[in-house]
C-alpha cells in the first residue's frame, strides 16, 4: 500500500470513529441527572412548568437522547457543531477562540519535552551507570512518580509563590484583558510567561517519561552489530552515536510520542483547571458542570479529530525514520 | 516393507494479503504437492535451504498447521480429517522436537513438569508411578536424577534438548519429527545429542524425520533422504543414492557446496548463481530451471514429476544425471 | 617464514561482570603471515571473537578491558596507539565483517550512505567521487545492476547480497587485513559457496591478508592457509592446515574432529567430548582442557601447559598425541 492510499484510508477511517466516539457521548451525558435548562432554573422553582418545557422543547431537550443524537448528526453531516445552550453562540466559533490557547501548551509541552529527553536519554545511555546517569535517571524516576495536578501545584507553589517569577494561573495579566488591548510585544512577552508554567508541569511529566524511554532504547541500538561496524569503519563515536544509533533509537520513542498526544489532550481538563487556563480542558470542565451538551460534544469531536491527526503524522513520520516500514 | 507413513500430493499454501481490504493477491507455496512414504522404524532425513519448506512440511505432517489439500496416512488413517479425540490419539503416536532449546521450554515449569506433561494430558499413569518413569526418561536422555526439579533456565542448550527428547519420547511414540535440533548448538555438544537421537531410535525402535539444512548431518543420520528445493521433493533416496549417485543437479550442486573439513580435497565447486527463488513466486515448469546448468527449453515450461529410477531411488528432473 | 602482518603477543582481555571476572583471553600469541589466511576455530565462547575485537580494540568497554599483550600491525603495537591513530586504522587497514549480515548493516540508510562513509573518511574523496568508487565495489563483489542498487536499503537485499555489500564495504578502502567473523554461518549452502568463493577470489587479486574465524572445520579446510584452534581462551595448536587436519597433536583437536559429522563419508557413532565448557570466571586449574580430557594426569591438573614449537607447528599440553593420522 502506497503511503497515499494510507492516508486516504487513515482520514477516511476518522468518521466513523467520530461518529463513535459522539455516540458514546450522547450516551453518557443522558445518564448525567438534569439538562441545561434544569440547571439555569434551579434557583427559581417557582417557574412555570409549561414555560420550562416549552424552552426545552425549543432546544429539542423533550426528545429521548437518542433523537437528539440524530438531530446532531444531521447537523454535523454540514459540519455544523451547533450552538452554545449559555452563551447562544456557535460551538465551532466557542472552540476556534479557545483551541489556540489548548494547542499552544501542548505542543511547546512535546517539544519541550522532545528536546530535553533526547539529549538527557542519550547522555545517560552512553555513559552508562555513570554519575550523570544516575543524576538524570533518578530526576526521571521522580519525574514519573507524579501526577500532573500534583506536579503542577508544586511548580505554582514554587514559582510563582515563592520565588514570585511567573504568574500562578491564567493566559493574561488583568492589564492585557478586555477589548481594544493591542496585541504588541508586552502583549506576547505577557501570554509567554502565563505560558510556561503549564507547559513547564506538562513536558517535565513526559521528559522524564521519554528520556528513561530514550536511555533503554539507546541502550538497546548500542549493542546491535551495525553499531560495531560503524565502529569498525573507524568513525568517531559523536558519528556513531548521533548518525547510526540515534534514528534508530528514536523509533519507539516516536510511537510513545503519538500515544501521549492523545493521554496529554486528553488530560487537558485537569491541567488547565489547576492553572486556570482558559483553554479547551477548562470550557470542557465549564460545559459539563453546565450541561452545555453541544459543546461537550464539540470538544470531544474536536479533541478526538486533533489526536487521530496526530497519529497520522506519527506514522508518516515514522516511515520516513525508517525505510522497513510498509503501510 | 509398509510405509508407515505415506504423504500423497500434501499441499500448504500461505496466503498473501495486501491492499486496502487485505484482499487475497497470491499465495506462499511453502509446501506444493508433495509425496513420499516414510518407512517403519527408518530416519528419513529432509534437508534443504531456507525457504524450501521442510520446516513447514514437518509440521503439516504432525498437524501442528493445517494442510491446504492432500492426504497425510499415518498407518492407513488419513491424519487430516482427524477429529478432536482422534487427534488426540494420533498425538501420542507423533511427537515433534525443536530447533530452539531455548523458546521451546516454558520458563516456569519444572523438568519434572515438562516430562511429565504427557502423562497429564492422556492420563496414562498413576502419580506414584509418574516420578519414576520421568527418571527414567531422565536418565535416558543422560540428565542426572537431581536435575529433576530445576527449571529450563538453569541447563545449558544441549541439557535443554535432552529435556525436549525426554519429552518426546514419553509416551512412546511411532514417529518423531525432528526440526534442525541441533543447529542452536556447539560442535561437541551437537555431536552428544546426534548420537543419542540415533541409540534412542534404535532402541525404541523410532521412525523419525529429521529435517536440517546441513548436510553432513543428514549424511550422518539418515537410512534415506529427501532433498526439498522451493517447496518440491527433488531428489529422494537411500543416503549413500543421495550423496554418492544423485540425479538432480540441485542435489550435485549443494552437495559440491558443501565444504569439505579436509583441505587435501580440493574439488571443483558447482557455484550456483543467484538466490534460493522465494516460493511466494516460484520459477515456472521446472523450479530450478534459472540455476541449472543442464536446463533445456522445456525445463521452463513443464513442470518434472517426481519418478522412479530403480531400487527407490526418486527423482523431479528432465534431464536426470546417469 | 614470509613477514609477519600481525603479531600476538601475550594478549589477555577479561570481563568485568557482576558476577565476576570472565577471563575471556588468557595470554593468546598469535601471527598472522603478510597475504595468507588464517583460520581460527573452536566453540562459542573459546574467544575468537574477543581476539579480533580486540585486535581493533572493540571490545565492549565496560565491562571489557584488554588487560595485557601487544598487537604488533605492520611491527606498531596497536595498543599503544591514542584512539584517534587507532580510528585511522579501523577500516582503513583492518577492516571486519561480522556473522549475521541482516543486523550488521545500518536498516534505515541507503547502501550508498554506508558505503559512502567509511571512504569518505579514510580517502578523502568528495561525495561524487566516492559514490562512483561505491559502485566500484558492489560491481566488484557481483552485485547486479550496481547503479540502481546502491539506492537501496538494507532490508532490500537478499542474506547473501546483504553479505556481499558488507564485504564491499570491508574492502573498499583496500585494507591490508580482513577480518572475517563466522562470515557464512547464517546463509544457505549455496550461497555461502558463492561468499567463500568470492572472498577467495579477491583476497588473491587484492593481496589482501584474511582473519576467518568460524566454528565450521569444514570452511576452515577450504578456506585456510594457517589454522589455530582455540579453546577456553588459549590457543591450544596452531600449524598449516593439513597438519591441523591430518596429523593434529593436541586431544581438544583430535577430539573436535571425531565429533563433526563428514559429508563425505558415513560414520558409524561421532566422537563426543565429556563434560561441557567451563565457565571462565572460575576456569579449570592448570590445563583448561583437562576436565574434558582422555588422556589428563595429574600434571595437566596442576599446571598450565608451555607451548612448544615444532617447526611451524605450535602445541599446548602435556600429552602430545604424536602419530595421531586422521
Amino acid at each position: 500500500m502506497g503511503m497515499r492510499e494510507y492516508i486516504l484510508k487513515r482520514v477516511i477511517l476518522i468518521i466513523p470513529m467520530l461518529m463513535g466516539i459522539s455516540f458514546i457521548v450522547f450516551m453518557l451525558m443522558y445518564l448525567m441527572p438534569g439538562d441545561a435548562v434544569d440547571l439555569m432554573l434551579a434557583l427559581q422553582p417557582d417557574t412555570d412548568p409549561a414555560y420550562v418545557a416549552h424552552i426545552k422543547s425549543i432546544y429539542g431537550l423533550d426528545q429521548p437522547w437518542y433523537i437528539q443524537y440524530f438531530y446532531w448528526l444531521k447537523q454535523f453531516a454540514t459540519l455544523n457543531l451547533g450552538s452554545s445552550f449559555l452563551s447562544g453562540r456557535d460551538v465551532s466559533e466557542e472552540i476556534g477562540a479557545r483551541v489556540v490557547n489548548t494547542l499552544s501548551y501542548q505542543l511547546l509541552a512535546v517539544v519541550f519535552s522532545i528536546a530535553v529527553a533526547i539529549p538527557a536519554g542519550i547522555v545517560s545511555a552512553v555513559k552508562q551507570y555513570s554519575k550523570t546517569d544516575n543524576l538524570v535517571m533518578t530526576a526521571a524516576l521522580l519525574g514519573v512518580s507524579f501526577p500532573i495536578f500534583f506536579l503542577g501545584l508544586m511548580n505554582i507553589f514554587l514559582f510563582a509563590l515563592i520565588l514570585g517569577w511567573l504568574p500562578s494561573g491564567g493566559a493574561h495579566s488583568t492589564v492585557f484583558l478586555g477589548r481594544d488591548i493591542p496585541h504588541d510585544f508586552s502583549y506576547y512577552l505577557d501570554y509567554l510567561k502565563h505560558l510556561a508554567l503549564p507547559t513547564l508541569t506538562l513536558g517535565l511529566a513526559s521528559t522524564a517519561y521519554n528520556a528513561r524511554l530514550v536511555r533503554s532504547s539507546m541502550l538497546n541500538v548500542l549493542r546491535e552489530d551495525y553499531i560495531m561496524t560503524a565502529r569498525a569503519k573507524g568513525l568517531k563515536e559523536r558519528v556513531v552515536v548521533y548518525k547510526h544509533a540515534l534514528r534508530n533509537a528514536m523509533l519507539p520513542v516516536i510511537t510513545v510520542t503519538g500515544m501521549q498526544i492523545a493521554l496529554t489532550l486528553g488530560g487537558a481538563p485537569i491541567t488547565e483547571t489547576v492553572f486556570s487556563w482558559p483553554g479547551l480542558g477548562k470550557y470542557f470542565v465549564y460545559a459539563i458542570q453546565h450541561r452545555d451538551y453541544f459543546v461537550i460534544v464539540g470538544i470531544t469531536v474536536v479533541l478526538g479529530t486533533l489526536i487521530l491527526v496526530a497519529n497520522v503524522l506519527i506514522d508518516i513520520s515514522y516511515k520516513w525514520l525508517d525505510p522497513r516500514v510498509e503501510f | 516393507m509398509n510405509p508407515i507413513m505415506e504423504i500423497k500430493n500434501l499441499e500448504k499454501y500461505f496466503p498473501i494479503t495486501a491492499g486496502f481490504f487485505g484482499r487475497k493477491v497470491g499465495d506462499i507455496r511453502a509446501v506444493d504437492n508433495v509425496s513420499f512414504d516414510v518407512l517403519p522404524k527408518e530416519i528419513l532425513g529432509i534437508v534443504g535451504e531456507s525457504g524450501c519448506g521442510k520446516t513447514t512440511l514437518g509440521k503439516t505432517i504432525l498437524r501442528l498447521i493445517e494442510p491446504t489439500a492432500g492426504e497425510i496416512l499415518f498407518e492407513g488413517k488419513d491424519v487430516s480429517t482427524l477429529g478432536t479425540s482422534e487427534l488426540k490419539e494420533f498425538r501420542k503416536e507423533a511427537q515433534m522436537i525443536y530447533q530452539d532449546p531455548y523458546s521451546s521450554l516454558d520458563p516456569r515449569m519444572t523438568v519434572y513438569d515438562i516430562i511429565g506433561e504427557p502423562f497429564d494430558i492422556h492420563g496414562e499413569l498413576k502419580s506414584g508411578e509418574k516420578k519414576k518413569v520421568i527418571l527414567r526418561l531422565m536418565s535416558e536422555v543422560g540428565l542426572a536424577p537431581f536435575h529433576i526439579y530445576r527449571y529450563p533456565h538453569e541447563f545449558s542448550g544441549g541439557q535443554r534438548q535432552r529435556i525436549g527428547i525426554a519429552r518426546a519420547i514419553a509416551l512412546k511414540p511411532k514417529l518423531i519429527v525432528a526440526d534442525e535440533p541441533t543447529s542452536a548448538l556447539d560442535v561437541s555438544v551437537q555431536s552428544k545429542i546426534l548420537n543419542l537421537l540415533s541409540d534412542i531410535q534404535k532402541e525404541e525402535g523410532l521412525t523419525m524425520l529429521f529435517i536440517t539444512h546441513d548436510l553432513s548431518i543428514v549424511r550422518h543420520i539418515s537410512d534415506r533422504v529427501a532433498v526439498m528445493y522451493v517447496g518440491v521433493v527433488v531428489e529422494m533416496g537411500k543416503e549413500e543414492q543421495i550423496f554418492e549417485k544423485m540425479y538432480h543437479p540441485y542435489t550435485e550442486a549443494l552437495l559440491s557446496a558443501a565444504p569439505i573439513a579436509d583441505p587435501r580435497r580440493k574439488r571443483k565447486r558447482i557455484i550456483l548463481t543467484g538466490d534460493v527463488p522465494t516460493p511466494a513466486n516460484p520459477p515456472k515448469g521446472c523450479r530450478f530451471h534459472p540455476r541449472c546448468r543442464y536446463a533445456k527449453e522445456n525445463c521452463a515450461t513443464e513442470i518434472p514429476q517426481l519418478r522412479d529410477m530403480g531400487d527407490g531411488h526418486f527423482v523431479a528432473c528432465h534431464y536426470p544425471l546417469i | 617464514m614470509a613477514d609477519n602482518l600481525l603479531e600476538i603477543k601475550g594478549l589477555k582481555t577479561y570481563f568485568y561482570t557482576e558476577d565476576g571476572i570472565v577471563r575471556a583471553l588468557e595470554g593468546i600469541d598469535l601471527h598472522i603471515e603478510q597475504g595468507e589466511t588464517l583460520g581460527l576455530v573452536g566453540e562459542s565462547g573459546c574467544g575468537k571473537t574477543v581476539t579480533a575485537l580486540s585486535v581493533l580494540r572493540l571490545v565492549p568497554d565496560p565491562p571489557g578491558k584488554i588487560i595485557e599483550g601487544e598487537i604488533l600491525f605492520e611491527g606498531v603495537n596497536l595498543l599503544a596507539l591514542s584512539e584517534s591513530d587507532m580510528r585511522q586504522i579501523r577500516g582503513n587497514d583492518i577492516s571486519m565483517i561480522f556473522q549475521d549480515p541482516q543486523s550488521a548493516l545500518n536498516p534505515v540508510f541507503t547502501v550508498d550512505n554506508q558505503l559512502r562513509e567509511v571512504i569518505e573518511l579514510h580517502q578523502g574523496l568528495d561525495k561524487k567521487e566516492a559514490r562512483q568508487k561505491a559502485i566500484e565495489m558492489l560491481d566488484l563483489v557481483g552485485i547486479p545492476d550496481p547503479e540502481a542498487r546502491v539506492e537501496d536499503y538494507p532490508h532490500q537485499f537478499s542474506g547473501g547480497m546483504k553479505q556481499r555489500v558488507m564485504i564491499a564495504m570491508a574492502l573498499s578502502c583496500n585494507p591490508k587485513m580482513l577480518i572475517a567473523d563466522e562470515p557464512t554461518t547464517n546463509l544457505d549452502v549455496t550461497v555461502q559457496a558463492q561468499v567463500l568463493d568470492m572472498i577467495n577470489n579477491l583476497r588473491k587479486e587484492l593481496g589482501t591478508t584474511v582473519l576467518l574465524i568460524t566454528h565450521n572445520l569444514g570452511v576452515i579446510a577450504e578456506m585456510s592457509d594457517h589454522v589455530g584452534v582455540m579453546y577456553a581462551g588459549r590457543l591450544v595448536e596452531y600449524g598449516d592446515a593439513d597438519t591441523i587436519f591430518h596429523a593434529p597433536l593436541h586431544p581438544y583437536t583430535i577430539a573436535l574432529h571425531e565429533a563433526v559429522p563428514r559429508v563425505t563419508e558415513k560414520k558409524q557413532k561421532l566422537g563426543v567430548i565429556k563434560g561441557v565448557v567451563p565457565n571462565l570466571i572460575y576456569p579449570p586449574s592448570g590445563c583448561r582442557f583437562h576436565p574434558r580430557c582422555d588422556f589428563s594426569t595429574e600434571v595437566c591438573e596442576k599446571e598450565q601447559p608451555k607451548g612448544e614449537w615444532v617447526g611451524d607447528h605450535y602445541v599446548e599440553c602435556w600429552h602430545r598425541r604424536e602419530g595421531t593420522k586422521l
